[in-house]
């Protein structure tokens, strides 16, 4: 019973959690599509939108655990691919 | 003459029974009770008339049974003889040994009759424990019936004392049967029709035995004082806020009284658990759920006598039902420690698992409560309801009858708060809030039976919504883009405008409504006819505020600009926050709830409109641009021969600055107005649209290009890039046409082969992926090298 009560408890949080990651999602995949489209050459464009739309079909899915590993792959794409090319350059990136 | 009189009766009275002495004093105890003479005589001549009806169906039952008995000895004597027969021709056949070849026979012929016979032995052995199992049976269920016979006889003789022994006694043998019945259900399960002719019997017996229980029940009832007197709860009372104390006669109840009503509420939960063990029994392998969930009967026998008291002070208050609540909930909570305390250990003793006693009385008050509403309150709502929206006059009157509706609901959402406040402080969690165990202690359970019901109230509610709402969109200063707090990390800025929080809250409070109501479909019906068409309306109106706009200046009009863009910042604002919503537990099991089978979530439509509507306006203004764009750009792109003059003007032609002015001024005003999203939506579309304009109208408009103008060409295109380069890092990569295009013209003469523009692979080596083959010939064609 009291892990019941434990379990119920934390469906809100985890709810919440939940939403969050998938606001952050949601915000990198739009920059994501927006800054593919700057990257200097054609195959490095064209790899930057499949990553989008391979990540886009996984959202589609309802699965919660997808959830934390979009973001982190995510994530380390857009550090490494894009990172990569405007390390140099002082834009208006902001931190991710 | 006295003396020779005397003698004679002292003679009768001693030659007379003992039981017939007792039952003569019982009735003429004084000369006064010779009157009823011939009621005494009545009263003897219907006890032996059914004394003589219960002798003959003894006899009959006897004669039936003997009948059965014979018969199944018969059938066993028969086998038995058929086996005695069969043994005596093997023991003949074995003594015969008439050689080897005659033994040989022998062995294979009992060989033979060893199945059969093995069969045969079965069979009878069944018949035996078929006959044995039935005659048990009957034995038992004669024994019910005796028991309820003489329970019947008991109460004739008004012994109440002897019976809830009576009552016990039966439900032994009830408990009993059922035990074999059970056992005979799993071992057996082809006897049907032994079971099925015994349970009919013993239905019959239950039939008779239910009622008087509860008969000597309410009587019991009654003598301990229940149901208490109501008078303490008066209007005076309730209305000055005194606690009024009500008796509580089930505390006060004290050692003969309480021992009988202990042994009668035990016989009722013992029945009532023999009746679940039974139904059970018989519905098995049937997936009936909770249909076998019963309320406890003794707290039901609780609960009607003291709702129908309480009743008679709701009619009172027929125009003040805040009293009716007030009321109900201090009964319930006056009583309800005293079915923790006392009631609840019998239940326990009565091993009825399942069961509590406080959830049980606090259900089947709000039950009645409800059926009270569904019969007396709601009719006359809506009947006022009605006549209000169809006189003439219906302004003030319609209003108020709306007014009296809200206020009624709200008394019951208060109510069910209360009352769920009430069961959790006695440490029952609520942690499966299922539709039935959610129903059984709400009062909104009244619109699970009514659904019409429910729509008046959803529409009511929408209407009210809506006027409070359009007096606020119709407020210009509404539709600013209000001040906000602090940004959160990946948050996106709408800069929605005021109204936004408006309808964002007017939303809230219909959901909220929403809640309360204890099924998860009556939920969705609820908001899709309260909360949905609110955001329609809004939507509408903000349709008709953007057409409005562009129907004064075409868009052309910075405050129609300006307009829009508030629409489109309200709409994402929007499309976001119910997107959100529906990833709440609240909405997510709505959505297996679709009739039509459509996949999403309850606002699935309204958020469709939402973003159509945001597609389409925004692709509106990224048009009007680029229509102001073109029409600036005519000149520029008319003049065809800056393309081979040589370069002694200034570095970027000065229509084209015009040009770009202008749409640096309105892309910079929009930036300003639009929320990032879908100011990056629009920019881009402008930048498609630029790059194709100026393609179509530069490269493959038959234009002659030198060198000279190539240079021109690039300075020109430089600071269309630049502009850009405010909303992005490398424009070029948004104007695929132009950078690809201004690369052909670019290309050293020498490196020019013959058809080598025809080669996708030489072309992908400089860069050239977007263009056309023809587009791509013509530009190298209409390109003009030094001579």
């Amino acid at each position: 019973m009291d892990g019941v009560t434990q379990a119920v408890e934390n469906l809100p949080r985890l709810n919440g959690s939940a939403q969050d990651a998938l606001q952050l999602l949601k915000s990198l995949q739009f920059q994501l599509d927006l800054l593919a489209q700057q990257l200097p050459t054609f195959d490095e464009v064209q790899s930057g939108q499949a990553t989008l739309k391979s990540w886009d079909e996984q959202y589609k899915k309802p699965l919660l655990s997808q959830t934390s590993d979009c973001v982190h792959c995510l994530s380390t794409f857009l550090i490494v691919t894009v990172g990569n090319h405007f390390l140099k350059i002082k834009g208006h990136i902001a931190p991710l | 003459m006295e003396a020779a009189a005397q003698p004679h009766p002292l003679q009768l009275f001693q030659d007379m029974d003992p039981g017939v002495r007792r039952f003569l004093d019982a009735r003429f105890r004084s000369a006064a009770d010779l009157a009823t003479a011939s009621d005494v005589e009545a009263e003897i001549r219907g006890h032996c008339a059914e004394l003589e009806a219960s002798i003959y169906d003894l006899y009959v039952r006897l004669q039936e049974t003997a009948a059965a008995y014979s018969s199944c000895c018969e059938v066993a004597g028969s086998a038995l003889r058929g086996v005695r027969g069969r043994l005596g021709a093997l023991k003949a056949s074995g003594s015969t040994g008439a050689g080897e070849e005659v033994e040989v026979r022998t062995e294979q012929m009992q060989f033979e009759q060893l199945p059969a016979l093995a069969s045969e032995v079965a069979r009878v052995e069944m018949v035996r424990e078929y006959a044995e199992m039935a005659l048990k049976l009957d034995s038992l269920v004669g024994d019910i019936e005796d028991a309820v016979s003489s329970s019947v006889t008991g109460k004739l003789k008004s012994r109440v004392d002897n019976s809830e022994e009576t009552h016990h006694v039966a439900i032994g043998y009830l408990k009993s049967i059922e035990d074999l019945l059970a056992s005979v259900a799993v071992t057996r399960p082809q006897w049907t029709r032994l079971l099925s002719s015994v349970d009919h019997r013993v239905d019959r017996s239950l039939a008779i035995l239910r009622p008087q229980a509860i008969v000597d029940h309410r009587s019991l009832l009654s003598s301990l004082g229940w149901p208490p007197s109501l008078a303490g709860s008066k209007f005076s009372s309730i209305n000055s806020g005194k606690q009024a104390e009500i008796v509580n006669p089930l505390f006060v109840m004290r050692g003969d009284l309480k021992s009988k009503y202990s042994e009668s509420f035990l016989a009722l939960c013992n029945l009532q658990g023999l009746q679940k063990r039974r139904k059970a029994r018989q519905l098995k392998g049937h997936c009936v759920g909770n249909q076998l969930r019963q309320p406890l009967w003794v707290i039901e026998e609780l609960v009607n006598p003291i709702s129908t008291a309480a009743q008679r002070h709701f009619s009172k208050w027929a125009e003040k039902p805040e009293f009716v609540f007030a009321l109900a909930y201090k009964i319930i909570r006056d009583f309800v420690d005293s079915m923790d305390e006392i009631l609840q250990p019998l239940v326990d003793k009565a091993n009825l698992i399942g069961y509590s006693c406080r959830e049980e009385w606090i259900s089947g008050m709000v039950i009645a409560l409800s059926t009270y509403l569904a019969k007396e309150i709601f009719p006359k709502q809506i009947e006022v309801l009605q006549e209000s929206s169809s006189s003439s006059d219906s302004g003030s009157t319609a209003y108020q009858a709306r007014v009296s509706w809200l206020s009624l609901v709200d008394l019951m959402i208060s109510f069910d708060k209360r009352i769920q406040d009430l069961i959790l402080s006695a440490g029952l969690l609520l942690t499966v809030k299922d539709d039935d165990s959610w129903q059984r202690i709400s009062v909104l359970c009244v619109f699970c039976d009514r659904p019409d019901w429910l729509q008046v109230w959803a529409e009511i509610e929408r209407q009210e919504s809506l006027n409070k709402l359009r007096s606020a969109m119709d407020l210009e200063k509404n539709w600013s883009t209000g001040i906000r707090g602090t940004m959160l990390e990946y948050s996106d800025d709408y800069k929605a405008p005021v109204i936004t929080s408006v309808v964002h809250h007017t939303l809230s409070l219909l959901i909220d409504r929403a809640r309360p109501i204890p099924s998860i479909t009556l939920r969705a019906e609820f908001i899709s006819m309260s909360a949905a068409p609110i955001i329609s309306e809004f939507l509408g109106y903000m349709l008709r505020r953007c057409q409005e706009a562009e129907g004064l200046t075409a868009l052309a009009d910075d405050n129609a600009v300006l307009k829009v863009s508030q629409s489109i910042n309200a709409a994402r604002y929007f499309e976001s926050t119910l997107a959100e919503w529906c990833e709440d537990v609240f909405f997510l099991e709505m959505e297996n709830l679709t009739v039509n089978g459509e996949s999403g979530c309850i606002f699935q439509q309204e958020i469709n409109h939402l973003k159509e509507f945001r597609v389409e306006w925004t692709d509106k203004i990224s048009t009007v641009i680029l229509r102001g764009f073109d029409a600036r750009s005519r000149d520029y792109l008319k003049n065809k021969r800056q393309w081979l003059e040589k370069s002694d003007g200034p570095a970027v032609s000065r229509t084209f600055i015009e040009s770009l002015d202008y749409m640096q001024e309105q892309l910079s005003k929009l930036q300003g107005g639009l929320n990032t999203v879908d100011f990056v939506t629009v920019w881009r579309g402008v930048a498609s649209g630029v790059d194709q304009l100026l393609f179509a109208g530069i490269f493959t408009s038959g234009t002659k290009v030198s060198s000279d103008g190539v240079e021109r060409l690039q300075g020109d295109l430089s600071v269309l890039f630049a502009i850009f380069s405010a909303w992005c890092l490398r424009p070029e990569g948004f104007f695929p046409r132009l950078s690809e295009g201004l690369r052909l013209l670019k290309i050293d003469e020498q490196q020019l082969r013959e058809g080598a523009f025809k080669d996708k692979n030489w072309l992908r080596e400089h860069g050239i992926r977007h263009l056309a083959a023809a587009d791509t010939e013509r530009i190298i064609k209409n390109r003009v090298y030094d001579a």
